[in-house]
């Protein structure tokens, strides 16, 4: 079995199975290289983690008023200045993101599970509460940011604004593209991957026309 | 014949006027070999030159209609802006070269203004609207980004370089980098390689170079295409998979159908003793393996 055997194997286990014992076939793989090993043990981590995640769970703290406050905060129109305070901004949403990528591709993951295959029901359970939760984190997080560019668009240089519409056209349009295809074929992890990236990056593209410097 | 020269004369005489709105630049000021050097400009051109000496020198032209330029900082933070008057209009571009301890940390934010940086050995960050960003070889690492500026980089360290519709050119020793574009083209031709990542929506991928063993490149694109080329004799695990485009392998074998009625098509394969990954993910983008 070569690597990319073992990890497809490993990507249809589920918490139960990664707790009780990788199958024999994967598991001499894993003794042989390091590589899949350390994948394994990640796997095993987020499938516990997942399965000792309670059904429905109220965040002991809100983030997303910080977060919104944040980007208002650094909404207003300014002279050209960028800095750490930018850099910050920016790191505090691509935490949303990426967290909401996790729980996507997890999601995706555990969704592969054939009827009849499945593993722990707190699994199945938590995971789509955490897709659900991570898809309502991104069109939160996609809705404050289209707001603040929209605010904003009157002090942009237009062909700057331009530029950013289009792309984001093309990443809706990919994005859609995606979607459509994992109707097709749900709990495909390859689509999963590619749609999480699309979000990804129409976030990144409009937290950074949301911090573009204004017309002097 | 008279005309001629009243024209000629007036032009004369316009270039002169030109000349004397734009202030020139030649002021100097003690630096650290390993401090942090931050320049800002709006428009015009930034270029950053190392140098040996213990200083940093600033030339060149302040653009007309500009207010003045901040030069200052300590030993270990220097800092050169170019300032505007508040609600400016018609303000010229300004165009600097700045000479820096080759051994200083470099940021340079720009709106329009490009960017070169050449001679340094530490970590360079540049960030622009719709500059360009050029940085030749030698720093130890590069974060370049632009919205609509081409982006070209050249580093012995970790790049990582962005434009959301700008060409990314990646070249050089480095062997680790991160490439992302939305419509612009990812062009990487480098030696051999650790972790590279090129990610893009619709713009397309090329990627020359050699992949080191339990190296990993990976590349993604929504609809662009992908062309990656790597030695023969490389030994990697490929894997290989697009929904709706198609796959030509000079590498190793044919792709296969994923379904016998979806248009996708994957590949997975192993040459020589596999230590090495290679994945290229596409959408609806065409994958080509070649050999080098």
């Amino acid at each position: 079995m070569n690597c990319t055997g073992a990890r497809d194997r490993l990507d249809e286990c589920d918490a139960e199975i990664a707790a009780r014992g990788w199958p024999t076939d994967v598991e001499t793989h894993l003794r042989a290289c390091p590589g899949c090993r350390a994948h394994a043990d990640e796997l095993r981590a987020l499938l516990v983690r997942a399965a000792c995640l309670p059904r429905e769970a109220e965040p002991a703290r809100d983030l997303w008023p910080g977060i919104a406050a944040a980007i208002a905060a650094e909404d207003a129109p300014r002279s050209f200045a960028l800095g750490a305070s930018r850099r910050r901004l920016l790191a505090t949403a691509a935490i949303v993101v990426a967290a909401a990528g996790v729980a996507l591709v997890a999601g995706v993951r555990i969704g592969r599970q054939q009827p009849g295959e499945v593993g722990p029901r707190a699994v199945r359970a938590s995971a789509g509460g955490d897709i659900d939760e991570a898809a309502r984190e991104f069109e939160r997080a996609r809705g404050a940011l289209r707001a603040t560019l929209l605010e904003r668009r009157a002090s942009l240089d237009p062909r700057t604004l331009e530029v950013v519409e289009e792309n984001l056209r093309v990443i809706e349009a990919s994005a859609a593209a995606i979607r459509r295809a994992l109707e097709e074929r749900p709990g495909d992890a390859g689509l999963g991957a590619l749609l999480t990236a699309a979000r990804r990056q129409e976030i990144e593209l409009l937290q950074q026309a949301t911090q573009l410097p204004g017309r002097a | 014949m008279n005309r001629k020269l009243a024209v000629a004369v007036m032009v004369a005489a316009a270039a002169g006027s030109w000349a004397a709105a734009q202030t020139q630049l030649n002021e100097r000021k003690a630096a650290a070999p390993d401090g942090a050097v931050e320049i800002s400009n709006v428009s015009g051109s930034v270029r950053v030159i190392g140098w040996d000496r213990g200083e940093v020198e600033v030339t060149g032209t302040l653009g007309r209609g500009s207010e003045r330029l901040e030069f200052s900082g300590a030993p270990g933070r220097t800092v050169v802006k170019v300032i505007l008057p508040r609600h400016a209009h018609d303000v010229d571009g300004s165009d600097l070269t700045v000479r820096v301890p080759a051994g200083s940390r470099l940021e340079v934010d720009t709106v329009s203004a490009d960017v070169e940086a050449d001679g340094l050995r530490a970590e360079v960050e540049v960030e622009t609207v719709s500059g360009t960003i050029r940085v030749a070889e030698g720093p130890s690492g590069v974060r370049a980004a632009s919205v609509s500026g081409d982006v070209e980089v050249a580093a012995a360290g970790p790049v990582r370089a962005k434009s959301v519709s700008g060409t990314i050119t990646v070249r050089g020793a480095s062997r680790t980098f991160e490439a992302a574009s939305v419509s612009g083209a990812i062009r990487a031709t480098v030696g051999t390689v650790e972790s590279a990542e090129l990610e893009t929506t619709s713009g397309s991928i090329r990627f020359e170079g050699d992949v080191a063993k339990n190296g990993r490149l990976e590349a993604k694109t929504m609809s662009g295409s992908a062309v990656v080329t790597l030695p023969a004799s490389l030994g990697a695990e490929y894997t290989v998979k697009t929904f709706s485009g198609d796959i030509d392998n000079e590498l190793g074998p044919a792709a296969r159908r994923t379904s016998e009625y979806g248009p996708g098509r994957e590949l997975d394969f192993t040459t020589g003793d596999g230590g090495a990954r290679v994945r290229v993910t596409s959408f609806s983008g065409s994958v080509t393996l070649r050999k080098r």
